[in-house]
């Protein structure tokens, strides 16, 4: 009962902060609504710099960023907004919209089976539900197999243990696929070009050689970072660095 | 034979009818060239015998003689005549005479005239055997009576308008066919072969053959032009061009031995059409390639005589969208083979393959137009100019190169406003959806959460697993602890129980000193009591004496000890409840229990 009470206030405590933000999105909306995109714009993008994001944020800011042409920037934010909710038809379909007005038309292959298989299963529950599975699932166990102990009869023994076992199990998935989607959360797999035309250097230094140049909206693969870049790769092998700060990574 | 002849004319002339009979001789050619065979022939109109015939000096009888004969009713008369034939040829030539033949008839002798043929030298081997001629079941098979046709009656010239050209340029190659007899059929009717080493190009304007005639050499000739084509030489050097085979057939006058009924009455037509398979000689043609001073840069192998133009759809467009720049080629030469140089674009300006139309014709050589059109999608804004547009050729005739110039293009490309339609190339997949069909934001609440507020593996997290799992251990613990304190209870107070016992047996003692009798047999009893409860783990409500006596035996004490401490036990609780009625000794009694207690002790341990 205790720690109920201590989980229920944490969570007051964390909406207290949101709740300064709400008469902002309303804002926001309006002016969408009267198509003064850039101001919609600086909205959104100040609730980000005050560390609050949701899936829906990043979509509207992906629209306002459409709308006044501003297409690597719009292409980012509708797939930050895609790796949270995956499943989202709205974004789905702005973010193809939103490919079709890239200048560089790379073929840009969907996920393999199995790793779309896998994704779908860790995204399934979020991370943050996967803890609060693993955290009720190891208390029923702990207590059963407690129960386990101490009664006489044979018969409710056998039955607690059984579920105990389950219980237990479920807290080991649980862990383990939290893990893994935490990890996936985190993983930097993509990046995104921001600018309208970005050379890309051989090395990661500004006067080394740039071989070719990719533009704004182009959605490249990431393979390492050092410092200030980032080693990208393309669809067709073609591989160079970049400046972190001129694309969108995710 | 002479003999024979002999009867056979005194036959005729019995059935003859009154008539001045004649005889004349006839040839069928007063002028002939060595080798060709010739008739001569006797005919007498009436009956007649001893028939002599010349000699025929300078000639060759090919054969003869033969005789034919018939009859005519003429106005109610009926006559009748013979004639006597031969074919004979000239061996030599010369002025030649065929001497007179004659006959008696009735009593009178006839004779005919002397025929002068005059023989004249012929242009071509004698005798000499047509090798293919060919039979057909149709009558057109060679009658050994016709005479035989020759390189020189029948065969095909091919001609070119140039011998020698420049590589790529275009030349004029035809046939034609010459006979001196009529020419009523050949075939193929068209070249189907290609020229190796050449691009050709059928004429297919003439498509009728026209016969005509020409003198060669003083002979007068049938003449049709075949296989009209242009060829275009695609490598330098020396090439033959070989030779076409076609087959012909003409129509040769003849006399000839009717065979048949039909062909003995109504005649032989007196021509005969033979089929002939003739071939010309191989052509060279000498190629020379172009030449390489002045040769400009963006010439890509048109040989002709070209005029060009170059046509852009609009001048400024918004970026995505697109336009269309065309080339016109038009003219005469190898323009099938033309072909554009790589369009040069700047890198924003996105083009696929153009589109060529051709429209090309081979009348009187080839020529007509074609067109690239290319569709081009600028991708950024800017001022652009679209340069080096321009063509060149070489013009065969002129011997030098041409280079036609376009003017420069240059093209505004507009800032895109994002509600431009996506223009959509037949290459591309289709875009489904366009910028009209993008969703709306999403309103309400956004359910923001803290970006840096990740539950899972958070010290929270981690607490809110240690804490069930600690209470757990605590949970056992404290059962463990609390089954063991139990046991072991138990188990202290069963160790202590003798030093208990004796404890209260010493405060007994007391009591024995001060000899309150009450009070010594209570706490004798109480050890007793307490000494087993301990001892045995036995509740008070368990202390009947039988019970007593009955765990002490299973404990391995000795019977007499048992029933001691039984005795012992009831003399207390008579003290307890009768005090004046016991009459022991109290000293004994606090010895005996004392001992009792030693004695269970060492019996228990066993």
């Amino acid at each position: 009962m205790k720690k109920i009470k201590i989980i229920l206030l944490m969570l007051i405590i964390t909406s207290v902060k949101v709740f300064a933000n709400t008469d902002l999105y309303i804002q926001a909306e309006k002016l969408y609504e009267q198509k003064k995109y850039d101001e919609a714009i600086l909205i959104y993008e100040s609730i980000l710099s005050s560390k609050l994001t949701s899936p829906k944020l990043y979509y509207n800011l992906g629209n306002c960023y459409f709308k006044t042409n501003q297409i690597g920037k719009a292409i980012y934010n509708y797939e930050l907004a895609k790796k949270v909710n995956p499943k989202d038809d709205d974004t789905k379909v702005n973010l193809k919209i939103a490919n079709t007005k890239t200048i560089d038309k790379i073929e840009n292959k969907e996920n393999y089976f199995i790793g779309a298989l896998k994704n779908s299963i860790l995204n399934y529950f979020t991370s943050t539900i996967w803890a609060w599975i693993s955290v009720i699932s190891l208390i029923s166990s702990l207590f059963l197999f407690f129960l386990f102990f101490i009664l006489n009869s044979m018969v409710l023994k056998r039955v607690g243990f059984f579920i105990g076992i389950i219980s237990f199990i479920v807290f080991v998935g649980s862990m383990v696929l939290g893990y893994s989607s935490l990890i996936l959360k985190n993983e930097i797999n993509y990046a995104i070009i921001l600018p309208h035309e970005l050379k890309v250097h051989i090395e990661p230094t500004s006067n080394s050689d740039t071989k070719f140049s990719l533009h704004e909206g182009t959605k490249v693969s990431v393979i390492n970072q050092i410092s200030q870049w980032v080693n990208i790769k393309l669809e067709n092998g073609n591989e160079g660095w970049v400046e972190s700060s001129n694309v969108g990574l995710f | 034979m002479t003999k024979f002849i002999y009867i056979f004319f005194i036959f005729i002339s019995s059935w003859a009818f009154a008539q001045s009979p004649t005889f004349i001789s006839q040839v069928s050619k007063n002028r002939v060239v060595i080798g060709e065979i010739f008739t001569v022939s006797f005919t007498l109109n009436g009956s007649g015998s001893n028939l002599v015939y010349p000699n025929f000096k300078g000639f060759d009888i090919y054969s003869g003689p033969n005789q034919s004969q018939s009859i005519s009713m003429v106005n109610g008369t009926v006559s009748q005549s013979t004639s006597l034939s031969f074919y004979i040829l000239a061996k030599t030539e010369g002025k030649f005479t065929i001497g007179s033949a004659t006959i008696m008839s009735g009593n009178q002798k006839l004779e005919t005239k002397p025929i002068i043929i005059e023989v004249v030298k012929g242009n071509a081997q004698p005798q000499q055997q047509n090798p293919s001629q060919t039979q057909q079941a149709n009558g057109n098979e060679k009658n050994q009576y016709s005479s035989e046709l020759n390189n020189e009656d029948v065969f095909v010239k091919s001609i070119l308008n140039k011998s020698k050209c420049y590589k790529g340029e275009q030349i004029h190659l035809s046939h034609k066919i010459y006979s001196r007899h009529q020419i009523i059929d050949f075939g193929p009717k068209f070249l189907a072969k290609s020229f190796d080493g050449f691009w050709n190009q059928v004429d297919i304007n003439k498509t009728g053959f026209t016969l005509n005639t020409e003198t060669v050499n003083g002979v007068n000739y049938y003449v049709v032009e075949i296989y009209n084509t242009y060829l275009f030489p695609q490598r330098t050097g020396n090439i033959i061009i070989e030779p076409v085979e076609l087959e012909c057939i003409v129509r040769q006058q003849t006399k000839r031995q009717p065979r048949n009924i039909i062909e003995q009455f109504f005649g032989t037509g007196g021509y005969e059409d033979v089929r002939v398979k003739i071939k010309c000689k191989p052509l060279k043609v000498d190629v020379i390639d172009l030449p390489t001073e002045n040769k400009p840069a963006d010439f890509n192998g048109a040989v002709g005589d070209f005029s060009y133009k170059v046509s852009i759809s609009k001048n400024e467009v918004k970026e995505n969208d697109a336009f269309n720049l065309k080339f016109t080629i038009s003219g005469t030469g190898n323009i099938k083979l033309v072909e554009l140089l790589k369009l040069n674009l700047p890198e924003s300006f996105e083009t696929y393959d153009p589109k060529i139309n051709e429209n090309i014709k081979t009348i009187g050589g080839v020529s007509g137009s074609k067109t690239y059109d290319y569709l081009i999608i600028p991708r950024e804004k800017g001022d652009f100019v679209l340069n080096n547009l321009g063509f060149s050729y070489f013009d065969a005739s002129k011997k030098k190169y041409v280079s036609i110039p376009a003017p420069d293009i240059s093209i505004k490309v507009l800032q895109g406003d994002g509600t431009s339609a996506q223009i959509i190339s037949s290459n591309k997949k289709e875009v489904k959806e366009t910028e009209n069909d993008l969703r709306y934001i999403k309103t309400g609440d956004l359910n923001l959460k803290q970006t840096d507020a990740e539950f899972f593996s958070s010290s929270k997290h981690y607490i809110l697993l240690i804490i069930p799992f600690l209470l757990f251990i605590t949970g056992l613990l404290v059962m463990k602890q609390h089954i063991k304190a139990n046991s072991n209870i138990q188990l202290v107070k069963e160790r202590k129980a003798a030093k208990l016992a004796k404890k209260q047996l010493s405060i007994a003692e007391k009591h024995l000193k001060t000899n309150s009798k009450d009070l010594f047999f209570y706490e004798v009893l109480n050890a007793l009591n307490n000494y087993i409860g301990d001892k045995f783990s036995m509740s008070v409500v368990d202390f009947s004496k039988e019970k007593i006596s009955e765990m002490l035996l299973s404990r391995n004490v000795k019977e007499e000890t048992t029933n001691k401490f039984i005795e012992t036990l009831n003399t207390c609780e008579y003290a307890k409840y009768a005090p004046s009625a016991v009459t022991a000794d109290l000293n004994a009694v606090y010895n005996d229990t004392l001992n009792l207690i030693s004695k269970i002790e060492e019996q228990i341990k066993k």
